[in-house]
């Protein structure tokens, strides 16, 4: 046990950087392959006209004209020290505009983690108590139709019909914290659709083995055999994936900020991307690789704590 | 059982055939998808305009099949190159293990690691939007996530008895992969195509919805949602008929990867 485990954090600290290291190497080819340079770009929302000694001078001025390997090293050098240059939109250091975007987007989603996992264990055990029945078809039809719904549209509805209908939220310059509960709520229902049916069914698939009819035998109620032996069983299944999943919540949440206009990394994401603003989007991207990294470890580190153990066949 | 598996069958036709008449209906859209009339705009459905048209007088209804054509349609053609990429590539790194093989293996761990709406935050922001940059983005995320899949189930199949027969039997080791070893790997390069591509047709709609879709002249679904959230207050009904369209390909796609999965 104890030298797999040395096995796997040797594995994966040598892994998580070397995928860092691919997804800025990866951002950069694509800048340097791009149609359309930064520098021109640039130039063209300084200028109207922009001649091309202006946009040579950008150029210069941005370090473009040295060799791809030139410009990675020093960007690499300058971001251990946090130093990401300016944003091209604003002018501003792109380190200080990253950190101001950081509070609202990790907000939404840690409250929609919140809600994901509350969700998930009502979503399962309904569906589980339900399977056999009409409601268990209809609960499980609407899963499969919630996953089948863009989530921007779940959040144009949402804002349709709480802030226009029924005007019980206010959404223009909804900075306070209170207001991220709504994009939360939008981002955790397709995660809360996918993972209740997985937990229903694993949950049906735990109380038919034969420790739950040992359990039955032994006098247990339904209710405790549910929750004390086969909730914990079919939660270590989907916890992996799960975790992995809140990775996925922290670049979906980019879709839900711009329909909420929360002035969110999500948003920020989308709005350099549309501005071309480089040096703002090789941070972006370092820092969504940085997330994904983090949560496939804790995925793997979790499939490795909670799951079957195999203690018999290794100590045999 | 017989009548479940026709069961089965029919509803993977179902979902294949509804697949293809939302790809292709374009034929059929009785008028100009492109026709500004500006002194109809914003009628409601009536005879001559089936489902009304839009702020620019623009026919909703041809809109919403052309729409079909462009979404479904680049979801198609990437989900045939990432069959055509990701299963050779990855029956032959699962089959061959050579020395190198754990650099093949961090490499694919290092791309996979990230969801296909990271490569398409990265591509878009490089190269802009545009039907290239999608397909690119589509077809490389996705293909080398079904590699890794392939290589994976490869690697489960060769400790198998009957590849060892095989060989036994004096079959190449091309045969073996693509004969023997590909009908195993299959059902389950199926069943996680089908839900890639329902993950890509929400993908495209959603990029397309925030500004980032296929280009000016081309209309898909997440276009014309976006255009009929514009005029929400007026026309609710214009968000709705793509987004119908966009809940029917998908949950197509679902359904033939759950009923594989039986």
């Amino acid at each position: 046990m104890r030298r797999g485990a040395y096995r796997w954090l040797s594995r994966y600290l040598y892994e998580a950087p070397l995928t860092l290291l691919f997804v800025t190497v990866l951002s950069f080819v694509l800048m340097r392959l791009s149609p359309i340079s930064p520098a021109e770009a640039y130039a063209r929302r300084n200028t109207p006209y922009p001649t091309a000694e202006n946009i040579e001078r950008v150029t210069r001025e941005m370090g473009l004209d040295q060799p791809l390997i030139m410009q990675y090293v020093k960007w690499l050098v300058n971001a251990l020290q946090l130093n990401f240059g300016q944003s091209l939109m604003n002018g501003n250091d792109a380190w200080a505009e990253f950190v101001q975007m950081v509070p609202a987007t990790l907000q939404i989603v840690g409250m929609s983690v919140a809600i994901q996992i509350t969700g998930v264990l009502v979503a399962g055990m309904l569906m589980y108590l339900f399977w056999e029945t009409y409601r268990g078809w209809l609960f499980r039809t609407g899963a499969v139709l919630c996953l089948s719904v863009p989530v921007f549209y779940f959040a144009s509805l949402y804002l349709e019909l709480f802030a226009v209908r029924l005007e019980w939220i206010t959404v223009a310059g909804g900075m306070r914290a209170g207001s991220y509960i709504h994009p939360a709520i939008c981002l955790a229902i397709p995660v809360v659709a996918f993972y209740g049916r997985m937990l229903g069914s694993l949950l049906r698939k735990e109380m038919s083995e034969d420790y739950a009819d040992y359990a039955r035998c032994r006098g247990l109620s339904e209710a405790r055999i549910v929750w004390r032996h086969a909730m914990p069983r079919a939660a270590i299944g989907i916890t992996p994936s799960f975790l992995q999943n809140i990775g996925f919540t922290v670049a979906g949440a980019a879709i839900v900020e711009r329909v909420f206009s929360i002035p969110g990394m999500g948003s920020g994401i989308i709005d350099s991307v549309l501005h071309r603003d480089s040096p703002m989007i090789h941070l972006f991207v370092l820092f969504l690789g940085a997330v994904f990294v983090l949560m496939n470890g804790l995925s793997d580190l979790s499939a490795r704590v909670l799951g079957p153990r195999r203690v018999v066949k290794e100590a045999s | 059982m017989p009548e479940e598996r026709w069961l089965r069958y029919g509803r993977t036709g179902t979902a294949c055939l509804t697949l293809l008449l939302c790809a292709l209906s374009f034929l059929w859209a009785p008028h100009d998808p492109h026709l500004v009339d500006l002194s109809v705009r914003l009628q409601a459905p009536g005879p001559e305009y089936w489902l009304g048209t839009d702020a620019m007088g623009r026919d909703v209804l041809s809109r919403v099949l052309h729409g079909g054509k462009t979404t479904l349609g680049i979801v198609l053609f990437s989900g045939a190159l990432i069959v055509l990429i990701g299963t050779p590539l990855g029956l032959c790194l699962g089959y061959w293990q050579g020395r190198f093989g754990w650099i093949f293996e961090s490499l694919l761990n290092a791309c996979t690691a990230f969801p296909p709406i990271a490569y398409m935050l990265v591509f878009m922001g490089a190269w802009g939007s545009g039907l290239l940059p999608i397909v690119t983005v589509l077809v490389l995320s996705s293909s080398l996530r079904l590699l890794k899949l392939v290589k994976i189930r490869t690697e489960q199949e060769k400790a198998k008895a009957y590849v060892q027969c095989a060989a036994a039997c004096g079959a190449s080791r091309m045969r073996i992969m693509f004969w023997h070893i590909e009908p195993n790997v299959r059902k389950d390069s199926f069943i996680f195509l089908s839900l890639l591509c329902a993950d890509m047709v929400l993908l495209i709609t959603s990029f397309s919805f925030i500004g980032l879709g296929p280009g000016e002249r081309i209309i898909d679904w997440g276009g014309i949602i976006l255009e009929g959230s514009e005029v929400s207050m007026l026309r609710p009904d214009l968000m709705f008929y793509p987004i119908v369209l966009v809940l029917i390909s998908t949950l197509a796609f679902n359904v033939m990867g759950d009923d594989e999965r039986r």
